[in-house]
């Protein structure tokens, strides 16, 4: 009989526990925990001008009071661009409604010479989520890329594509002022980059 | 006592059925798993491609097993989808993701080499169609030993 009601109070007073973590996780749910601490405040990237598809002049700083991820790529790219691209699309469908109205995707062509408008806009309307696709001259989408750590060039490997570009393959969180957060890597998953860009919101 | 015996029996008839349903689920895996296509003791699974628009660029992935003592290679992939297919590898660099192409890709006997985002790949170049999710198109692998192999490759979202 003690044995038993022993172990009912044990029982009992796991259940109490869990209950209050529980509620703990439901008031940090409700209240919002704050920017993740995983996160930083990079010096590198920072404002930038370039060309919208639409063919109008875009600037950065049109994007502020928004969290934005901004990726270097090319429509010509099968694997990496639509892997990153997918990555970013599942990540804010974890995030959920609250992403439509203050995540943008930004996409910055590297290969801008045969990424025209009309390319660039058919190869981004396959993603379900706010994504806006730049482009710019070779120099001005190459000072961008220098600004955020990374470079791009021309790959020598042969291909009936004609070429591939080499480029820098990170996934950039950048806050509703402009700065720069977290760099995702290949390997990060769609919920990382959920968790810290939601904790931005 | 009577009851005793039967809540004694209990976690036993629940460990069967855990058993049991372990064993469906192995069968039912074993089956699902079972080899897209048997050639030569080289199996191929996992075949998928990603959705694109007509006239873009795609890429294919697949799983080889090579269950003979014998090196085999990959040396070509056709399909009626695309003006041309290559295999390529992606190789990571400090800054950069740079593509080389492969002529050709050593399956080693008894290995499984994996073509997956991010490493090896298929790229299918010049769409003559949309790769529709949800549809499934037909790749020709050309082995050095075990020749030709049409594999099913279902088009998706990875």
């Amino acid at each position: 009989m003690t044995k038993q009601t022993d172990s009912a109070l044990t029982s009992n007073s796991n259940s109490r526990a869990c209950v209050m973590v529980a509620c703990l996780l439901a008031a940090c749910l409700l209240v919002g925990c704050g920017p993740d601490s995983r996160l930083r405040n990079y010096k590198m990237g920072g404002d930038f001008a370039l060309t919208g598809i639409d063919g109008k002049s875009f600037n950065s700083r049109q994007l502020r009071g928004r969290t934005v991820l901004l990726f270097f790529g090319f429509t010509n790219c099968p694997d990496i661009c639509p892997a990153t691209l997918s990555r970013a699309q599942k990540a804010l469908a974890l995030i959920g409604p609250e992403a439509k109205s203050k995540v943008r995707v930004v996409f910055v062509t590297v290969d801008p010479a045969r990424d025209t408008p009309v390319r660039l806009k058919a190869y981004l309307a396959r993603y379900n989520m706010p994504v806006i696709g730049l482009t710019g001259s070779v120099a001005e989408i190459q000072k961008v890329a220098l600004q955020y750590g990374g470079t791009f060039s021309r790959s020598k490997t042969r291909t009936a594509a004609g070429y591939l570009m080499n480029h820098v393959p990170f996934l950039y969180l950048v806050d509703e002022r402009g700065t720069l957060r977290y760099i995702f890597k290949l390997s990060d998953t769609p919920r990382l980059i959920a968790t810290l860009t939601k904790s931005l919101l | 006592m009577l009851r005793r015996s039967v809540r004694g029996a209990r976690p036993v008839e629940r460990e069967s059925i855990w058993m049991f349903m372990l064993l469906v689920f192995c069968a039912a895996m074993g089956t699902a798993c079972k080899t897209q296509s048997t050639h030569q003791e080289l199996v191929i699974t996992e075949a998928r491609v990603r959705p694109a628009p007509k006239g873009q660029i795609s890429a294919a992935y697949l799983k080889i097993r090579n269950y003979t003592t014998a090196t085999d290679a990959l040396q070509g992939v056709q399909c009626k989808c695309a003006s041309a297919v290559e295999i390529h590898r992606t190789l990571r660099k400090k800054f950069t993701i740079e593509m080389v192409r492969l002529a050709s890709l050593p399956i080693p006997a008894g290995s499984t080499v994996v073509l997956a985002s991010g490493g090896d790949h298929v790229m299918l170049i010049g769409l003559k169609e949309e790769l529709k999710a949800g549809t499934q198109i037909t790749l020709g692998l050309q082995f050095a030993r075990a020749g030709l192999i049409q594999v099913p490759a279902r088009v998706m979202q990875q």
